[in-house]
């Protein structure tokens, strides 16, 4: 069933937002105001848009390093994760945290993860904690195809299929583990759900690409989540448009050509998006453009923001080792 | 390997040391323990001993040559590789700092042949003649607990050049007062100015020399103020008098005034413990030492200069023991030979130029102690009695006293004991 | 009712979670073999029955997951308390542990708070061979954002273990396996906490301090039984917090008698001795009157056979030569 045309015209903002967002970061990486480890979610913008429009504001996400998009999505402040990419003490974290560990406990945003998969971890023990507390709250795991070969990714499999934990695990397949292909990483062709099925999980496959696709296979999870029906696995088969990190090897380690890129440039999904609304008149050209107004207006106030900001205290080292 | 021969430090207030003459000469084999060279420092001669078996090295200093303690004299080269520095714990140095102990004099008895904090204490009190109730010396501090601290070359400097540290400003690690910081603080001009042409003077050594430093400290640091009495000596000299053939029979010595006023004086210590003290300059402010024992230092010149023996406990002697100890002393000083326990300890010094025909003086104080002495002839002076002139036979007795340590009420009734017990010697056998 | 009531390590550290599962309902008990069969060193027994399965949770064999599952319920409102068997299984934890617990708080700036408590035991003595016998606190002590507590008495136990858990900081907690069933001692009756970061001085003393650690602590205060017949009086300080560690008593110590001995049995190398040691030897200095000294577990996997085991750690007879080769002149 299509979604109504607000929840449409959200999920083109959010998209539109993320994908502003991280060209923005980008230019800015290039000029040195961004600082530290960077690594964009530009082409994967569905999937984190399409998740957690399925979900309450306190619900709560785990993500990766490639964070913005799920933190943006889940609705995180565009200012404070920018002032936090460079690094100034009115970020998320003070400055301390980075792009890698941007967090929004008010949003329920458990943090971006420098470990791939270590929000594994954290998710299924939020899930258990909301099911102690009955809260009723669903967690989202976000996390990468190259995670899902990490040994602790059965461990939560198996714990969230045996305690029925209201956590959904939504892998984002975007063809890439850093410089290897999925395919050069993973001895079997099945599907990566193969594994959570195994567990005895339900599992979904979408393209990460249609956002509303996304957001229905999550919405099934996180429903079948909060109505006690237990853990769910979801792969929405994405690509990375951007390297893996700013400063990424690019062609020249033959990890992939050019060709393919361009090819899959012309699938993105923020753009198919736009031009799906439009052909199926969802929403009209002023209306989507209002929306990017919006969205640049963002920007822009992000980036005078950043500008504004003071760079953190030394006494803030010492802040915060202990509780 | 070769073990180093240095100059040591012998005494507190000692910065360098002269090379009186070579025993032994370059390239002789030497064992351990065999003198080597006589030094010489502030008070005395002493013979450096080869540090182990082996060879002497080149001599590096001359006879007649001074050097800074530990300036390098010579080495012997053995065989062994041994350390050549004093191993000493830090808790072992700061005692040794505290106690005024020369740790080259300490017997190491700790684990890999350090000096331990019970070595140091072990020294402080055999550096007592034997005596059955050897005390140890009570450390009264007035000083604040977490005091800064000062280097060893800091302390030494202050001293050599008459700097009360309290007013030296650390800025050593930890607040440490250190040797800028001593400079700075000293007020004396190191060089003097002298615009005419002066020819060029010979320069002191030795015995001279370090009087001549210790003089100018004490006279600089110590605030001297002076008390003085007429004391009538008509009892002192009959007592004297039925004294000397029993005292000669009894030690072979002849009993002169100055041994009874040792006497006195040691009494009247005994009796006013708040005299019987010493400056303890190297604690920020300063501190009270309180003495135990009343040690009288007799002051004796010498050709080579003056020197002061210290005759202990001497409340507690006889006036025959007293004369004996007095008379060993001299000789020995005469000799040259008065060892470091001879001239140390000393609580009170008395210093008397009656023979030499003197009335009246004023003396320097001798550092650390609270006071001298200074006696005068005996000579017939007229004097009041009843109303009516009369001539007496009387001596001046004149009491520098350092103000640091005492005020005047103190030093009054101390010396108003004195003159009692000359007066009326009586008293003495109270 | 008595003031105090006898009892063991083990049984001192049950109290403390019964108490605070009662008192506190966000907290629970995760670990293997904890719930039904009551633990292996018994630790838990009774509590499943008393609080049930959702409080004191049997989990699989599955450490690393255990414990991430632990920080995610922690950041969430929650105080679990993970029982790991045995300290040799912290590495299967690290990650969990070092990356994620220690330093959530501080990469969000104080957002998050990971209040949850590890518990596991350590130590030789049970023939259990060089995988399930180490001590590996250095391995957390090193950690910051990670506290380390690891009591030597009963009394100590109890009060710490509450501390621990009403702790918003992950702290993790080591027993020692031999000493559950055979250290005894008073317990109050009265409910008690004991803070964290303060030592205890077990027995006061002028000659020498030893800093003694866990079971080490045991075989200090019999070391300084025999050298207080040979006129040698010992002070045993029991740090009992290990990070944060309680520097002022130590040093007051070392600082009173001048001379050190740390005993622990973690292994002596690039250990938590050496960081005491240290300690003592730079803020000390001035004060000590002989070098300060270690004993540890030697720089070697624990051997099985018992009569290898046991001399791989430290014993009473070798503090007390290593104490009495510290004097010179006694005066």
């Amino acid at each position: 069933m299509t979604p109504d045309k607000a929840l449409l015209s959200e999920m083109y903002h959010r998209m539109r937002r993320i994908r502003r967002f991280e060209e923005t970061a980008q230019e800015l990486y290039r000029r040195g105001t961004v600082v530290g480890l960077l690594h964009l979610y530009i082409g994967e913008e569905a999937v984190a848009t399409g998740a957690c429009l399925a979900l309450r504001d306190d619900d709560y996400v785990t993500s990766t390093h490639r964070g913005h998009g799920h933190v943006l999505a889940k609705g995180a402040d565009a200012n404070r994760l920018l002032a936090e990419l460079c690094g100034r003490v009115t970020g998320y974290c003070h400055g301390k945290g980075g792009s890698m560990h941007a967090a929004d406990l008010s949003l329920g945003i458990l943090g971006a993860n420098g470990i791939v998969g270590g929000g594994f971890g954290i998710a299924t023990g939020a899930a258990l904690s909301a099911k102690k507390r009955r809260s009723g709250q669903v967690t989202i795991c976000f996390f990468g195809d190259g995670a899902a070969n990490q040994g602790i990714f059965m461990e939560v499999l198996n714990m969230a299929g045996l305690w029925q934990l209201p956590v959904v695990y939504v892998c984002e397949n975007n063809g890439f583990g850093e410089y290897t292909r999925t395919e050069e990483a993973t001895v079997t062709s099945q599907p990566i759900g193969a594994r959570a099925a195994a567990f005895g999980l339900p599992t979904a496959q979408v393209d990460g690409n249609d956002v509303i696709a996304v957001y229905e296979a999550v919405k099934e999870a996180v429903d079948r989540a909060r109505a006690g029906g237990g853990p769910s696995f979801v792969e929405a088969r994405t690509y990375r448009l951007g390297g893996h990190h700013m400063g990424d090897v690019g062609f020249s380690r033959g990890y992939r050509t050019k060709e393919e890129l361009d090819a899959r440039t012309q699938q993105e999904p923020v753009g198919r998006f736009r031009a799906w609304l439009l052909e199926n008149q969802a929403l009209t050209e002023p209306e989507i453009a209002s929306l990017e107004a919006k969205v640049e207006a963002e920007m822009a106030e992000a980036i005078a923001f950043v500008n504004r900001s003071p760079l953190p205290e030394l006494s803030e080292i010492e802040e915060h080792v202990y509780a | 390997m070769a073990e180093d021969i240095y100059m040591p430090q012998l005494g507190l207030t000692m910065t360098e040391g002269k090379v009186v003459r070579w025993l032994k000469a370059a390239g002789e084999p030497v064992r351990k323990g065999e003198p080597v060279l006589e030094i010489e420092t502030d008070k005395v001669s002493v013979e450096v001993e080869a540090p182990a078996d082996g060879v002497l090295g080149p001599i590096l200093v001359e006879a007649g040559a001074s050097v800074p303690i530990g300036g390098m004299l010579s080495h012997v080269l053995t065989d062994t590789p041994l350390p050549t520095r004093l191993f000493a714990t830090p808790r072992a140095r700061r005692k040794a700092i505290e106690l005024g102990i020369d740790l080259a004099q300490v017997e190491a008895s700790g684990p890999g042949g350090r000096i331990v904090e019970a070595d140091v204490r072990y020294h402080a009190d055999q550096g007592r003649l034997q005596t059955p109730a050897a005390r140890h010396v009570e450390v009264v501090t007035e000083a604040q607990p977490a005091a800064p601290r000062v280097s060893p070359l800091a302390r030494r400097l202050a001293d050599a050049l008459g700097v009360d540290l309290a007013s030296a400003a650390g800025s050593g690690p930890g607040g440490r007062v250190v040797e800028d910081d001593v400079r700075r603080a000293s007020a004396a001009p190191l060089l003097p100015h002298s615009p005419a042409p002066v020819p060029p003077g010979e320069p002191l050594s030795g015995v001279r020399r370090v009087v001549a430093e210790r003089m100018a400290h004490s006279f600089a640091t110590a605030p001297h103020f002076y008390l003085s009495v007429e004391a009538e000596a008509t009892a002192l000299a009959r007592m004297r008098e039925g004294l000397l053939a029993r005292v000669e029979a009894a030690v072979g010595v002849r009993l002169t005034v100055s041994d009874i006023l040792v006497k006195v004086c040691g009494q009247a210590l005994a009796e006013h413990p708040d005299v019987n003290v010493a400056w303890d300059g190297s604690a920020p402010g300063g501190a009270v030492i309180r003495l135990a024992e009343t040690n009288v230092g007799l002051a004796v010149s010498l050709e080579a200069g003056l020197v002061v023996p210290v005759i202990r406990q001497a409340d507690r002697l006889t006036l025959a023991e007293i004369a004996k100890r007095r008379a060993e002393l001299v000789d020995r000083g005469r000799e040259g030979k008065l060892a470091l326990p001879d001239l140390e300890g000393g609580s009170f010094t008395l210093s008397n130029l009656g023979m030499f025909g003197i009335d009246q003086f004023q003396a320097i104080l001798n550092p650390p102690q609270a006071a001298i002495l200074a006696v005068g002839r005996v000579k017939d002076r007229p004097v009041a009695l009843d109303g009516v002139v009369v001539v007496r036979p009387t001596m001046h007795l004149t009491l520098s006293v350092d103000h640091r340590l005492l005020d005047g009420v103190q030093a009054a009734r101390f010396l108003e004991r004195v003159a009692q017990l000359i007066q009326e010697p009586y008293l003495l056998v109270e | 009712m008595p003031e105090t009531i006898e009892m063991t390590l083990g049984e001192a550290i049950r109290e403390a979670l019964a108490e605070e599962l009662s008192r506190d309902p966000t907290v629970f008990i995760m670990g293997e073999d904890v719930g039904r069969p009551g633990g292996v060193f018994m630790v838990t027994k009774g509590l499943y029955e008393e609080f049930g399965k959702d409080r004191v949770m049997d989990t699989p064999i599955e450490e690393a997951g255990i414990v991430g599952l632990a920080v995610g319920a922690a950041m969430t409102g929650m105080r679990p308390i993970v029982e790991l068997m045995f300290s040799d299984f912290l590495p299967l934890a690290m990650e969990q542990l070092v990356n994620q617990a220690a330093k959530m708080h501080y990469m969000t700036a104080g957002q998050v708070k990971v209040p949850m408590v590890l518990r596991a035991s350590l130590g030789t003595g049970r023939g259990a061979a060089a995988q399930h016998s180490q001590s590996l606190h250095a391995l957390v002590a090193h950690i910051p954002g990670l506290k380390v507590v690891m009591p030597s008495t009963p009394y100590d136990a109890k009060g710490l273990l509450k501390a621990a858990i009403r702790d918003d900081n992950p702290v993790i907690f080591l027993e020692h396996k031999m000493c559950y069933n055979t250290v005894k001692g008073p317990v109050p009756t009265q409910e008690y906490l004991l803070p964290l970061g303060v030592a205890d001085v077990k027995r006061e003393g002028q000659d020498v301090t030893l800093v003694a650690i866990s079971r080490m602590v045991h075989v200090a205060l019999a070391a300084a039984e025999t050298l207080a017949r040979d006129g040698i009086s010992a002070e045993v300080v029991d740090p009992r917090t290990i990070r944060p560690l309680d520097k002022a008593t130590i040093l007051n110590s070392a600082m009173k008698t001048g001379r050190a001995v740390v005993i622990d049995e973690g292994h002596l190398s690039y250990g938590v001795t050496a960081e005491i040691a240290a300690l003592i030897a730079d803020e000390a200095f001035d004060y000590l009157d002989a070098p300060v000294k270690r004993l540890a577990a030697m720089d070697t996997p624990v051997p099985m056979a018992p009569i290898l085991e046991v001399a791989t750690i430290p014993n009473e007879q070798q503090v007390v030569a290593t104490v009495k080769a510290l004097f010179g002149r006694r005066y």
